[in-house]
């Protein structure tokens, strides 16, 4: 559980860290890209108003020109200057009764009508049929020409009226026989069931208006550019007038709609812009962009055009579709995120490992360390503090076991120490014992000898000592020497030699290889003898009544300790050769004495 | 210069029919000569002056003008004299000033022709035409048989239908010649005449082989107690030539005496 628990924290942390700083990113974009986006829509939106403005303008200063050119052309000259010949001579009260008989009858009972036949089939009129057949299909509802009086005299078809003198575009453009263009207000017209625009153009002779053209425009073709001018699929460019009205909106097409009065407020400007509203005309309570520009000729013509209105152009689409790169930008980041996260929860793991990897072997490193192996190192190459730190346990491991080592030595050393006083106070001990045992001196002797040599592991030992009856040291007593006479002699020879250096100094004499020892030089020392020979005084009162030989056959060097010892029990053997020999002499009188 | 005298003077012939007035009209069961005898039947007053626009509009759509002004007097007690007409050239102004003069005289076993007279400012001098053949009026689009008004007794008349065009209701009545004459060609003429005032307001003309020939537009305008014409709409279907008639500044019994038909004055080009 806790070797997992590093990797898994550090997992966690890498992608909680992660997808902080994702979901920063998002609200970072989704903020700033929606401002953005807003900015760089609201610039499209008043350019696409203005594109539409700036359309319109020269739409409807293109058909004012065809319209003063069509009243230009000769047949339509003579038509209306025929007609208006029909008037000569006629009073004005005249000329009006005439005028409204003829409208009564051309509105009720037609009948065969020579007027109607004419109007219908005159040479002004093939010229407007002409012209309305050359240009776009559909643009215009009728195309009428009257004469001063406002009485029709051309039509491209059969016009509801025969008279339109009192109606407000002829008066505007006939402008009491001075001549005005007149643009009207868009309005449903009910003649034709569609929304119209009305353009009068005076038919003017020699600086008096002679006559009156009409072209009554279908909106829905006059502003068919409006519908086709797009940024987007859901785009809807409307045209409203100064009191809010709709004039013209392809998304909902003839329906009436009524602007926002807020939003009118905002877009009736003399300068083209964009803004925000939740009263889009088509998606009301959504937060919209909506981009806005006035049609500048609304203003130009004057205030007998357009019913004294201006027109705004404004856009309208749907925030869906507007802030649809945000939402898709968002998306892509949501998803690359999320692809994102998983790379980096692969790449956390993958490094969380390489991090926690060493750690582990760290882990299992000083683990095994600490149970006491120390000769496992641990192998860790991030060329890190964590390898630093691996060598740093390396370098513990290895002082550790130098330690040990050394602890291991001392402890062999005193446990060999304590095991050579446990030696010593055992020899002692057995030593003593066996002197306390008897003060028989033979058995001293030979117990102690015995005890000696096998306590320091010698093959062969003997007691060296004045002989009172003989006056001179002899051999008293041995163990593991095969005694001859030749060979007792041989050994005494040596022993004589040795007891000298020894009685004359009072100290142990010892030689690791009697064979090759420059001090023996003198003495011949056979094949068969021993290489190692130990002399132990017997000491008892500063004097050495008697010696002890250690003999081995192999080489023995005695340590200071052994020889401590040795002196030790030498003296104690000395004391109960002394003691023996004391008691010997109370029970006989005649112990030899020791000189 | 004479075939443009004599086209000038179809323009008039043309124009003396608009004189006509109707009676008051009758709303019972009418036979069809009752019928064509009341759409006949025009007081045109004791005289009228008019100004003429007479456009002629070729196939190809080409129009030419012509502009007369026209005094007419009516004789109706007088046994043989019918009408005087005469006409000034207004436009084109290289004929202005030409003069045309006609009288006609009443229907009778005798039956005498118009007279003519040509008034030529070029020439300075009163001509009088003779018996005017129809082929020189080609380019009117009607011939002197079309211009003149024709006896009701001369044609047998038929009712063909009714029929309402526009909300106006109409007799169509065919009106075929009962006897062959050289100066009248039509087989037959089928008129629309209105039911509420027995004005003509179409007149189709055919030809022998019943083919249409031409078709009469004619809006009719009431001054005083008269109608007269306002508007004549004239169309040749096999050439589609049109003439178009305004008639303007009409003045009814203005008091014109008859020394204003005379030689002197369509010289003097003024009428007293």
């Amino acid at each position: 559980m806790k070797k997992s628990g590093l990797q898994k924290r550090l997992i966690t942390s890498i992608l909680a860290v992660s997808f902080a700083a994702g979901l920063i990113v998002l609200i970072v974009v989704y903020v700033t890209g929606r401002t953005a986006l807003k900015t760089s829509i609201g610039g499209t939106f008043r350019e696409l108003a203005e594109t539409v403005s700036s359309t319109i303008d020269l739409s409807i200063e293109h058909h004012i020109e065809e319209s003063k050119l069509l009243v230009s052309a000769q047949s339509v000259l003579s038509a209306i200057e025929d007609s208006n010949l029909i008037y000569e001579g006629a009073t004005n009260q005249e000329i009006e009764k005439r005028i409204q008989e003829i409208e009564a009858r051309w509105t009720g009972g037609v009948g065969v009508n020579a007027y109607l036949f004419e109007v219908l089939n005159n040479r002004a009129t093939n010229y407007l049929k002409d012209f309305a057949a050359s240009g776009e299909k559909g643009i215009h509802n009728i195309i009428l020409i009257t004469n001063e009086k406002g009485a029709v005299v051309g039509a491209t078809e059969k016009p509801r009226h025969y008279y339109y003198g009192s109606q407000k575009w002829w008066r505007s453009a006939y402008n009491n026989g001075i001549g005005s263009t007149y643009v009207s207000d868009i309005y449903l017209n009910e003649e034709f069931g569609v929304k119209t625009l009305d353009i009068a153009t005076p038919v003017m002779k020699s600086g008096k208006a002679i006559g009156v053209i009409l072209m009554s425009h279908n909106v829905d073709s006059f502003l068919k550019f409006v519908a086709a001018t797009k940024v987007g699929t859901t785009d809807n460019v409307m045209l409203a007038n100064s009191d809010g009205t709709i004039l013209f909106s392809p998304a909902t097409g003839t329906k009436e709609l009524q602007l926002d009065k807020g939003l009118l407020q905002e877009i009736s400007k003399e300068q083209s812009g964009w803004v925000t509203t939740r009263a889009d005309v088509t998606y009301r309570g959504r937060q919209s962009i909506v981009g806005y520009a006035p049609v500048k000729i609304t203003a130009a013509l004057g205030k007998e055009n357009i019913d004294g209105k201006r027109w705004y152009v404004f856009t309208s689409q749907d925030p869906g579709e507007t802030f649809m790169p945000v939402y898709s930008l968002l998306l892509r980041i949501g998803i690359a995120g999320l692809a994102g996260a998983g790379l980096i929860a692969i790449l956390a793991y993958l490094t969380a490992g390489k991090i926690v990897r060493p750690v582990r072997e760290l882990q299992k490193g000083a683990e095994l360390m600490g149970t006491g192996d120390l000769d496992y190192r641990i192998t860790v190459t991030t060329g890190d503090e964590i390898e630093d730190l691996a060598s740093k346990f390396n370098d513990m491991a290895s002082k550790l076991k130098l330690f040990y080592i050394k602890l291991e030595e001392m402890v062999k050393e005193r446990t060999r120490e304590l095991e050579q006083r446990n030696e010593e106070i055992s020899i002692l001990y057995s030593t003593v014992t066996t002197l306390n045992q008897s003060l028989d001196l033979d058995m001293t002797f030979t117990e102690s000898l015995k005890t000696l040599i096998e306590v320091m592991k010698a093959e062969a030992g003997a007691i060296w000592m004045l002989d009172n009856k003989r006056r001179r040291f002899a051999i008293v007593a041995s163990q593991g020497i095969d005694l001859t006479t030749a060979r007792e002699q041989k050994m005494s020879e040596i022993f004589e030699f040795i007891g000298d250096k020894i009685i004359n100094h009072g100290k142990m004499w010892a030689s690791e290889n009697i064979t090759v020892d420059d001090r023996l030089e003198n003495i011949s020392i056979s094949e068969e003898d021993f290489i190692s020979i130990v002399g132990i005084p017997l000491k008892s009162k500063d004097k050495v009544p008697a010696i002890m030989f250690l003999l081995y056959k192999n080489i023995k060097a005695l340590t200071s300790r052994e020889e401590e010892m040795l002196s030790s029990i030498g003296s104690h053997i000395g004391i109960a050769i002394e003691n023996s020999l004391l008691f010997a002499k109370l029970l006989r009188h005649d112990e030899p004495e020791i000189t | 210069m004479f075939k443009r005298g004599t086209l000038f003077l179809g323009f008039w012939l043309l124009v003396s029919i608009s004189v006509l007035s109707v009676t008051t009209p009758s709303y019972g069961e009418l036979t069809s000569d009752q019928i064509a005898a009341k759409s006949e039947d025009v007081h045109p007053g004791s005289d009228q002056q008019s100004k003429l626009t007479f456009i002629i509009r070729e196939a190809d759509g080409a129009e030419r003008k012509v502009v007369l002004r026209r005094y007419w007097k009516n004789y109706p007690k007088e046994s043989d004299i019918d009408s005087k007409v005469l006409v000034f050239h207004e436009y084109p102004p290289d004929t202005k000033g030409t003069a045309f003069m006609v009288w006609t005289y009443k229907a009778s076993p005798q039956q005498k022709p118009e007279d003519l007279w040509i008034y030529l400012p070029i020439l300075r001098k009163v001509q009088k035409l003779p018996e005017h053949p129809d082929e020189i009026f080609s380019g009117a689009n009607l011939k002197p048989s079309d211009m003149i008004p024709r006896d009701v007794s001369l044609d047998k008349h038929k009712l063909l239908r009714e029929e309402t065009i526009e909300n106006q209701q109409y007799y169509v009545v065919e009106s075929t010649p009962k006897v062959k004459v050289p100066n009248y060609t039509y087989g037959k003429v089928v008129k629309w005449i209105k039911k509420n005032d027995f004005l003509k307001e179409r007149i189709d003309y055919y030809d022998t082989d019943g083919a249409l020939l031409k078709k009469q537009l004619i809006t009719w305008k009431k001054i005083k107690d008269a109608y007269v014409w306002e508007k004549v709409v004239l169309t040749n279907v096999k050439t589609d030539v049109q003439t178009i008639l305004n008639i303007s500044d009409v003045e009814i019994n203005t008091g014109l005496t008859d020394s204003s038909f005379s030689e002197r004055t369509m010289s003097s080009g003024r009428v007293r």
